[in-house]
């Protein structure tokens, strides 16, 4: 292998198995051929405490979801989740406002259910999030997830302790924008979580609502990254499964087919997109989605007869 | 090196053009516009084509304010019958306004077809290393672009300057393999890719648009309705200017339409509007305020649901830092203090006297805080625009300041 640019993030740990994210040796478009990287793209597939789902994810589960547990196993299990994305969007006030006591009780029963890594997200409120989050990894202890995330307007600070302490990674997510991810990425190594304890969420806009600005922030910081840009040299997360915000996605209007078929496939789409961008981790929540990704993935990846060749394309155009 | 000369496909009533990128990052020259067309063959009667052509024609998604629909019909000639092909194409270009691509490596077939076609400007479709000489000429004769499929790199450049020796100018290029291997996908991408960097690198010959057909992949067809269209997907990101498919399911459309969208879309701007206070239609006293984020998705998509829907009422455009309603609230951008204080500074509480406000659906846990902080009436309303109408006609019983008086 080349020159390891986007550095490798290994997740799990002694006691789980180890999956690694990352390990990128070429910029876009060459990352996605087997020579240009030590890992495929991972799979995290979502599961929310409480269920809060698009009617045809809600559908295609059926009742596994209100045992968050149960369905952590299913994805692991049957749906072949590299990773098991929980979020605790229960921990909200207006989501019952569980303690982050309580929350830390749900990571340890799906950490018992599953032996894939976590990757373990809060609910988004910003004052409660670097809590809750700093008890899961407690409880979490050496069990190498992902701690999702932390954010320029909260008190990163105590997520980033929390991960130091406790052997975790963590998500640094950004709104769409360059320089942000820059400065957010900046903070997280100047408090010393060393590089290859972060993966970068620059936020994924929804197939239909978005995308276009996604892809182009993943391919810059891509680029950024090969010109040598040392703070960004993380791998790339992409929320995927916020395809299922698209209307198109999600409900039905005449002419646009059936929703069974439409919605996994929109999801799919919106993974393969940002995979051919350059994320390395995709989140993802429709089982039939999780299925196509793969399959395409695979094909792009078998070794074909031309071979590539990724030399001289800095600076390109 | 200056990579192309647009090339024009028309149609009496249509014109795209093809347009080579001009580099490997999607938006680092400006948004890349691929072009989608779908395939038929001359195999079957007048009257099935005429229908498929009358599908693909209705086949066009409303979608903030553009009509998304396929750009190219393509027509392959499979019939024994060398004159079938002019037939087929004067049913099509009389049942669809769409420019067209005549495939066939037989060029009297083509001749004939060509000869038919008033006021087209179709894509011959394709001269290879067999028929390249015929195909040159009649390129050259009815002025038109030539496409011109080859895998071998070496060979397409040595076939694409024979051709320009005999005065082809307008090429549109096909790395495709023949055959529908196991892994054509990845080699086809890949042949793009290469071809794409030669020619940002300097190779003359690979400095025209590129095409992909996307092969029919024999298995259970909604499977295959899937694979294909995620195939599509990755050949419009990397590099093909043109990609040529047998779908016409809606559904397994849907998705490549608006991929197609979001490329042409430049992400140069700004992913945030303006934010304030919106009319939409004529509100009176008694209309409601629906609050948006000022994410410019949303803003365009809220704001054409409500005027397609003729309401009148106030659209108050939070700002959320150019976030979409679902990942403000998530990432708390979007919170009652935020709101209560854009809806005073809105000036709109000495326009209505009703007082109500509207909440997106995925904000609905703010309810409360919003009520308190505001003291005015708060309903949630649904988790997307498509559906405010019925909500409104559910919800606000009282009659309501529209010319309509409900919808």
């Amino acid at each position: 292998m080349e020159n390891v640019v986007v550095c490798e993030v290994v997740l799990g740990g002694e006691r789980r198995r180890r999956v690694r994210v990352g390990g990128v040796c070429a910029p876009p478009p060459f990352h996605v051929y087997p020579k240009y990287r030590l890992n495929p793209p991972a799979v995290a597939m979502d599961v929310f405490d409480p269920p809060r789902l698009p009617r045809p994810v809600k559908m295609f589960y059926g009742d596994v979801v209100l045992d968050v547990a149960e369905w952590a196993k299913v994805c692991v299990k049957k749906y072949g989740a590299d990773l098991v994305a929980l979020h605790l969007i229960g921990t909200h006030p207006q989501l019952g406002g569980k303690s982050p006591g309580e929350a830390a009780k749900t990571v340890e029963e799906v950490l018992q259910a599953v032996d894939a890594p976590l990757i373990i997200g809060g609910s988004g409120d910003k004052s409660r999030d670097p809590e809750v989050l700093a008890a899961a990894a407690e409880v979490a202890d050496g069990e190498g997830c992902l701690l999702n995330s932390a954010s320029l307007e909260m008190n990163y600070e105590l997520v980033v302790e929390a991960a130091k302490k406790h052997g975790h990674a963590v998500v640094s997510w950004v709104p769409l924008s360059l320089p942000l991810q820059r400065k957010l990425n900046r903070e997280l190594l100047r408090l010393g979580l060393p590089i290859d304890r972060i993966v970068m969420d620059p936020t994924t806009a929804p197939l239909g609502y978005g995308l276009h600005y996604s892809l182009d922030i993943v391919e810059r910081i891509r680029r950024e990254a090969f010109n040598g840009d040392a703070a960004l040299r993380a791998p790339i997360l992409s929320g995927s499964s916020n395809a299922w915000g698209a209307r198109e996605a999600r409900l039905d209007k005449p002419g646009w087919g059936p929703l069974e078929l439409r919605g996994p496939l929109w999801e799919a789409v919106n993974a393969l997109a940002m995979f051919m961008a350059g994320a390395d981790v995709l989140l993802m929540m429709h089982p039939k989605a999780v299925g196509l990704f793969r399959r395409m993935v695979k094909q792009l990846m078998s070794s074909g007869k031309t071979e590539v060749d990724a030399s001289d394309i800095s600076g390109v155009g | 090196l200056r990579l192309e000369r647009l090339i024009s496909l028309r149609s009496p009533q249509a014109e795209v053009c093809l347009r080579a990128r001009h580099s490997l990052y999607i938006y680092e020259a400006g948004p890349p516009s691929p072009v989608l067309a779908v395939e038929t063959t001359d195999g079957v009667g007048d009257e099935k084509l005429a229908e498929w052509a009358r599908r693909v024609e209705a086949l066009s998604f409303e979608r903030v304010g553009e009509r998304l629909s396929v750009d190219v019909v393509a027509v392959r000639h499979v019939a024994r019958r060398a004159e079938r092909l002019a037939e087929a194409v004067e049913v099509l270009s009389s049942t669809t306004k769409k420019p067209m691509i005549l495939c066939s490596f037989d060029t009297q077939a083509l001749r004939l077809a060509l000869t038919s076609l008033d006021g087209h400007r179709p894509l011959l479709y394709a001269a290879t290393g067999e028929n390249w000489r015929k195909m040159a000429n009649l390129a050259t004769r009815y002025d038109v672009p030539l496409a011109v499929s080859e895998p071998d790199h070496e060979r397409m450049r040595a076939l694409i300057r024979s051709l320009g020796r005999l005065g082809v100018r307008e090429f549109v290029l096909d790395f495709g393999l023949g055959s529908g291997s196991e892994d054509w996908l990845a080699a086809v991408l890949r042949s793009l890719m290469e071809a794409r960097k030669a020619s940002l690198n300097g190779v003359e010959e690979f400095r025209y648009p590129f095409m992909a057909l996307v092969k029919e992949i024999t298995e259970k067809q909604t499977v295959s309705h899937m694979t294909n269209a995620l195939a599509a997907s990755a050949l419009m990101l990397r590099y093909a200017d043109l990609i040529i498919l047998r779908e016409t399911q809606n559904w397994a459309l849907l998705p490549l339409l608006v991929l197609k969208q979001e490329l042409r879309s430049d992400p140069h701007k700004p992913p945030k509007v303006r934010p304030g206070l919106r009319r939409i239609g004529s509100p009176g006293v008694d209309s409601p305020v629906l609050i948006t984020s000022n994410y410019r998705q949303t803003y365009y998509i809220v704001k054409s649901d409500l005027e397609d829907l003729r309401l009148d009422c106030y659209l108050l455009v939070v700002d959320t830092g150019g976030l979409s309603v679902r990942s403000a609230v998530a990432g708390g951008q979007l919170n009652p203090d935020v709101i209560a204080e854009a809806l005073r500074g809105s000036g709109v509480e000495g326009l209505v006297k009703r007082r109500l406000l509207i909440l997106p659906g995925y904000a609905s846990h703010l309810k409360d805080a919003v009520e308190r902080l505001t003291g005015w009436r708060v309903l949630v309303g649904p988790k997307d625009s498509m559906k405010i109408g019925e909500f409104l006609a559910k919800n606000l019983p009282e009659p309501r300041q529209t010319p309509e008086g409900g919808t």
